[in-house]
């Protein structure tokens, strides 16, 4: 019983941790396009 | 020797066929449900005809071709080929009925748009439509995105070979847990999470960028659903244009990323393989292939004072490439823009970004970067064969949730499929030439509509040839079941007419 209560709570956890992990990904994506972007605007614009 | 399909091959088909009818029918009480909340009597009537027609149908179909049979291949790919179409038609009947299309044609269209996850639209008069009409554009694109077999697997079918059968007809070749039920409701379950956490932020930015809370609500659970399943339609005729909200742009984004990820590689990083995201194939090349196609969209712009300063920049040129990469298709300008602003190059950035995609078994179309992925791997692992003497043993690992070693069969597969793409990218080009329109133009609507993307240059209008709009059609149910289901159907109808009995 302690060991499935265990479980519940760790794959919760796990969850949880990734579901940060991809906002995590996609804020650097994003913010990747946003530096790239800044710099051919500076160069060329 | 082909052999003639029997009466009883064609009572399994029909029989799931009517099965998915049902299906059909039951999800149309959703806007059926919210007409009555909104006091939309017309529609709901309108959705009480559609739906009384629709259960009708999928009970006789069922009935009439009963059987206790499982699905063979050639019977679970056929059910996943023709149920697009089926649903298509049916589909289209509350939206015909709406009044805010042209014709029947172009509620197929738009039903096909809205499965198939593209988000091109011929809807007459958009921002007076009901709210109930507009939810169900909405909810056949978050059907379409999850997949209408896997619906299907998740509500109504036993776990059965047949079932797994079907559910690769449907453009999904990876079963992420041992049971593809199991796979269906882990599918089901990553969605209603994202939706959640993703309508409360799109709603939040919204009230706070002052939109009425009601409003704000429905518009985000919309723009959710077609984000999340990289569709594109929008409750207004302006798309994302209408908010004029910056962080709402960013939010979206954010989800149309979500949206593009590998059910696989979300499994993964949810049972806690979190290095998986940074060690995946597919999120490696969908970096590498955003990095190109950005920097040839921004070549197009050299000289273009269009974007005089760095944050409008950012927001029109990334924006659309993420939503063309993705295959989501949002666009926070107009058609005509694309033409008369920003010039052949960046199209073609913006085109070439839309022909790849985003991950297999997600909700986007196109090639799909781990094909690209594959291909440049065995081009890079033939290279370094001539390099190396002839003795040596090269082998090619790729990671993809596992290390696995490259094999010809994966190299062929991933060939056969980009070419498949391409010869149907120049289909939808040479049509709308033949229409009219120039290349530019034609080849970027095109891959739009066959890469299950969305964004329109000025082409799809209600006014466009019919006979384009039914190639816009097939190639957005081509694009969207990669094939293979459509050529097993299209080899099923060869032996019905010349096999032998």
């Amino acid at each position: 019983m302690v060991s499935r209560v265990r479980d519940f709570f760790e794959s919760i956890g796990n969850g949880v941790l990734g579901i940060l992990a991809e906002i995590a990904l996609v804020a650097f994506f994003i913010l990747s396009g946003f530096v790239v972007c800044i710099i051919w605007w500076g160069i060329f614009k | 020797m082909i052999l003639r399909p029997t009466r009883e091959d064609y009572k399994i088909i029909g029989y799931y066929l009517g099965k998915i009818v049902i299906g059909i029918g039951i999800l149309m009480m959703i806007p059926f449900t919210l007409a009555l909340v909104y006091s939309e009597y017309r529609p709901a009537a309108d959705f009480l005809l559609s739906i009384s027609a629709v259960l009708l149908a999928g009970a006789c179909l069922s009935a009439i071709c009963y059987t206790k049979k499982d699905l063979a291949t050639m019977h679970a790919m056929s059910v996943a080929a023709l149920s697009w179409i089926v649903a298509m038609f049916v589909s289209a009947i509350p939206l015909y009925l709406s009044g805010h299309y042209g014709s029947y044609l172009d509620a197929c269209f738009e039903a096909m748009s809205g499965y198939a996850t593209t988000g091109l639209t011929l809807a007459n008069n958009l921002d007076h439509m009901a709210n109930s009409y507009n939810f169900w554009r909405h909810l056949t694109m978050f059907i379409g995105g999850q997949g209408i077999v896997v619906i299907a697997l998740t509500f109504l079918f036993r776990g059965t070979a047949g079932a797994f059968r079907m559910y690769v007809g449907e453009a999904r070749d990876e079963k992420i847990l041992p049971n593809v039920i199991e796979t269906s409701r882990f599918i089901w379950l990553v969605s209603i999470v994202f939706l959640i956490i993703g309508s409360a932020a799109l709603s939040a930015s919204a009230i706070i960028g002052g939109l009425k809370p009601a409003k704000a609500i429905f518009d985000s659970v919309c723009i959710f659903m077609a984000a999340w399943d990289t569709g594109g339609f929008t409750p207004q005729s302006q798309n994302i244009l209408f908010y004029h909200n910056f962080p709402f742009e960013i939010i979206t984004m954010a989800i149309m990323l979500l949206g593009s990820i590998n059910f696989a590689l979300h499994y993964a990083v949810w049972t806690g393989n979190r290095r998986e995201i940074y060690k995946n194939i597919e999120i490696i090349t969908l970096f590498f292939t955003m990095a190109v196609t950005l920097s040839i969209t921004a070549w197009g712009f050299i000289g273009n004072v269009v974007y005089p300063a760095a944050i409008p920049y950012f927001r029109k040129i990334f924006y659309h490439l993420i939503s063309g990469h993705t295959g989501t298709g949002y666009s926070t300008i107009y058609p005509r823009q694309f033409v008369n602003e920003w010039g052949p190059l960046a199209m073609l950035g913006i085109t070439i970004a839309m022909a790849i995609g985003g991950s297999v078994c997600s909700t986007t179309g196109a090639i799909k970067v781990l094909r690209i992925g594959v291909i440049y791997k065995a081009l890079r692992q033939d290279v370094k064969k001539l390099l190396l003497p002839d003795s040596s043993v090269l082998v090619q690992k790729v990671h993809h949730i596992k290390d696995m070693i490259l094999e010809d069969k994966h190299v062929r597969m991933a060939t056969l499929i980009l070419l498949s793409y391409l010869n149907l990218y120049i289909f939808g080009t040479i049509a709308g030439m033949l229409c009219g329109y120039p290349l530019a133009s034609s080849l970027f609507e095109s891959v739009s509509a066959a890469a299950n993307v969305g964004l329109s240059c000025g082409i799809t209008l209600p006014s466009m040839p019919s006979a384009l709009k039914i190639v816009y059609i097939i190639q957005m149910w081509a694009g969207r079941l990669e094939f293979i289901a459509i050529f097993a159907l299209g080899g099923m109808i060869i032996a019905s007419l010349k096999g032998r009995e």
